[in-house]
């Protein structure tokens, strides 16, 4: 073949055939990867794959070459020593204001907790009229909707005369808190129901909703006072809606 | 007629004066004479008879009735006496653990304002051994070292107190010299600040580790890296700690270095051939402390709230501690000190080779250990500290409880950042963000005293060698040395600028560092 180009030269059209080629091979290519089937397809895709990881990788490095990187020499500033790092620390300016700011809070016996704001429940959403009586005209009570608290110890009032009902399917005891700086849950028993947002009225039937302050059994995680005294009982907010989930999601408030 | 001054008083000449009688002095209260029952506070045996004595014997005699009775007339030690105060039922506010007597029992117990004491009864004198040297009172700031571009992070004096090193937020260490004040080595390398520095007990290897999760090693006389860095952490380096020269086998002539990681793992470096020997996994969390105890033992606390014991052999688990409920920031044990200096101590003697260094240094050790087993005292941000019992040799005594602490110490109302053993094990420091340091006995874990003074959170404290003077440094960039008679201030320290973030007692200068960038001595 060389020999022969060698004596008589190429097609007189040769530069433009090529070009038209070549401008068609990358439709081509497409078209046939797109038929092709079977063991050759196979081959053809693996191949085809490799190629396409090698073009990412130079594609990236190219731009990389284009940005301007941050000299590596250089160390952060901020220098803390090790027992400081992980803790958040103040700024010195604010230090001041901001304790200034948490005396008035305290004085103002304000509590701060996680979930300040929550949404008001609809007395329709809340309870489920019971219709009682011979003819079921009578429409006095109520069947709790949402998951209830009640104590140890708890009996019912008889029933001719109850007005609330608090299923025991909807009853729960035990909370999912979880400690705010630990970032560790524990499933701990509730003490009680200390408020609930929405009524008093709530509170007092130990209705669990979003935003309840509960009252929780701390004694497992070993927390001590400066007296040396065990505490055993904390306040947790509650965060997630427990009638929808079958469970209670709380945070401690420390 | 104009009102006339009355003539004035014949004034009495002063040589009339001095013909009168001098008044008589008034007789002195009659001092009782009391009895007195010297007790040993090592063992609580009695050192000798109960013994009649007037109740104004100062506090010489004292010591010097001591010594007889102990039959040390040749070489006598000097002693520190304290009575325990009865609790009264009726009382209901918290009593002090000891009285410390200063000048004599009259003066501090019966005359005191709310003594309990009256002169019938029975004092029971504890007596405790002091250090035989004493270290000079720190008076004033001799040196002030610039050099640094950054906040010092950590500094570390050398075994023999000769060098000083620290490390700083601009990747660099350095050392300096204590005698002559001036810096010596600087030591870069690392691409990160440095976290960490420490010596090892014969001084011929540092070590620092840095935020970049590296530890290099340095040999301090040339100032010169000891080969490669040590790589292997993920995350950045929390503290070192070398294995005590006693325990070195002499197989490997250097002593093996632990470094412990935000990453969770302890690892083990053999540093002369500066392979790694094994690694310490388990703890769920960043391990924030590590300690090589003197029986082969190491120490870890971490912030998962646990405390793990290992045995420095194989890195087994030995067990684990788990009673703090929060993040465990600092641990020390009774032996530190004397683990730290290794054959130096008071007397300056320089060991020829390393075999004689290492038994001295065993030397020491035992002395140590002879009165009291290595303890194990840990903080946490539970704003407590837990003293835990011999953790190496419960397997021979069979009705020790390894995993059931000594005590719980409370009191802080902040989180507990530093705390430390006296050089001697009697006594621990405790240094708080609550703006107190406080004191308690090493061995029972007693409350002794609160010092207040400082306005801010106390980041480190550190012991003077003769177990007599205590240092703290704090946010409020003072350091205030305190008196352990009346626990109260003695010297105020100021003059930095910033934060001071960490602090060394040497022989008897201080070293401080901070954020201000200068060291002080």
């Amino acid at each position: 073949m060389e020999e022969h180009r060698k004596r008589h030269g190429r097609r007189m059209d040769y530069e433009e055939r090529k070009r038209k080629r070549t401008a068609r091979e990358a439709h081509k290519a497409s078209a046939d990867a797109q038929k092709i089937f079977g063991h050759k397809a196979k081959l053809h895709h693996a191949k085809r794959h490799a190629e396409k990881v090698q073009m990412k990788k130079t594609l990236k490095a190219h731009d990389e070459r284009n940005v301007k990187q941050k000299d590596d020499g250089a160390v952060q500033e901020g220098a803390l020593p090790a027992y400081l790092l992980d803790r958040e620390g103040q700024k010195d300016a604010k230090a001041l204001s901001t304790a200034v700011k948490d005396r008035r809070k305290d004085r103002a016996a304000k509590y701060s907790v996680p979930l300040p704001k929550v949404r008001g429940i609809a007395e329709e959403e809340m309870f489920k009229v019971i219709k009682t009586g011979k003819h079921k005209g009578k429409s006095w009570k109520r069947m709790v909707n949402k998951a209830t608290f009640v104590g140890e110890g708890f009996t019912r009032k008889p029933v001719k005369l109850e007005r609330f009902i608090r299923p025991m399917g909807l009853r729960m005891t035990k909370a999912n808190v979880t400690h705010p700086e630990l970032k560790t849950t524990f499933q701990l028993p509730i003490l009680g129901v200390k408020k609930n947002p929405q009524s008093p009225l709530y509170t007092s039937l130990g209705v669990l909703t979003k935003g309840t302050i509960l009252e929780v059994n701390v004694s497992e995680l070993g927390m001590v006072t400066t007296g040396g005294k065990v505490v055993w009982s904390k306040y947790a907010q509650i965060t997630n809606n427990p009638e929808n989930d079958g469970c209670i999601n709380s945070v401690l408030l420390v | 007629m104009a009102t006339q001054l009355p003539p004035p008083k014949r004034q009495k000449s002063n040589y009339a004066k001095s013909l009168e009688k001098p008044v008589a002095p008034e007789p002195a209260a009659p001092i009782p004479s009391i009895v007195v029952q010297f007790k040993s506070a090592e063992d609580g045996a009695n050192l000798g008879p109960a013994i009649n004595l007037p109740a104004d014997t100062a506090r010489d005699a004292l010591q010097m009735l001591v010594n007889k009775l102990r039959g040390e007339t040749e070489d006598p030690l000097p002693y520190a006496f304290h009575l325990v105060p009865k609790t009264p039922s009726t009382s209901t506010a918290p009593q002090s653990a000891r009285l410390q007597i200063n000048n004599s029992i009259q003066s501090d117990a019966l005359n005191a304002k709310d003594s309990t004491f009256s002169p019938e009864d029975v004092f029971e004198l504890w007596c405790e051994p002091q250090a035989v040297f004493r270290v000079r009172s720190v008076g004033r700031c001799s040196a002030t070292l610039t050099g640094h571009s950054s906040p010092i992070l950590c500094c570390a004096h050398s075994p023999t107190g000769k060098y000083a090193a620290t490390g700083s937020g601009d990747a660099n260490a350095r050392i300096w010299d204590m005698e002559t004040e001036t810096p010596k080595w600087t030591l870069s390398g690392h691409k990160g600040w440095v976290l960490c520095v420490e010596w090892d007990s014969r001084e011929k290897i540092l070590a620092t580790g840095g935020h970049d999760g590296q530890v290099r090693l340095w040999t301090p006389q040339t100032g010169q890296p000891y080969g490669q860095p040590l790589l292997g952490h993920t995350k950045w380096i929390t503290s070192l700690a070398f294995e005590p020269l006693h325990l070195v086998s002499s197989s490997s002539p250097s002593p093996r270095l632990a470094s412990a990681s935000k990453d969770g793992t302890v690892r083990i470096w053999n540093t002369s051939t500066r392979k790694l020997e094994f690694v310490l996994t388990g703890h769920a969390a960043s391990v924030n402390v590590v300690r090589w105890g003197g029986e082969n033992v190491i120490y870890t606390g971490s912030s998962d709230r646990t405390v793990k014991v290992w045995s420095g052999v194989d890195g087994k688990l030995i067990r684990t501690l788990n009673e703090h409920a929060h993040w465990v920031n600092t641990m020390a044990l009774s032996t530190d000190f004397v683990l730290k200096t290794g054959p130096f101590d008071h007397i300056g003697k320089v060991p020829k080779d390393d075999d004689e260094a290492k038994s001295l240094a065993l030397a020491r050790y035992k002395n140590v250990i002879a009165t009291n087993p290595e303890t194990l005292i840990t903080g946490s941000d539970d704003h407590t500290l837990f003293l835990w019992p011999d953790q190496a040799s419960a397997s021979f005594s069979t009705t020790a409880t390894p995993k059931k602490p000594i005590a719980r110490l409370t009191g802080h109302q902040k989180q507990v950042n530093h705390v430390a053993f006296s050089p001697d094990g009697r006594m621990i420091a405790s240094a708080g963000f609550d703006n107190a340091v406080k004191i308690w006995e090493g061995r029972t874990g007693k409350f002794i005293a609160s010092l207040r003074g400082h306005v801010a959170a106390v980041y480190r404290v550190a012991w003077s060698a003769d177990s007599r003077m205590l240092v703290s440094a704090s946010k409020d960039t003072t350091l205030k040395l305190w008196n352990l008679k009346t626990y109260k201030i003695r010297i105020d320290l100021p003059g930095h600028t910033d934060e001071v973030y960490c602090v060394d007692f040497v022989a008897d200068k201080v070293v401080s560092g901070g954020r201000d960038k200068t060291v002080k001595m």
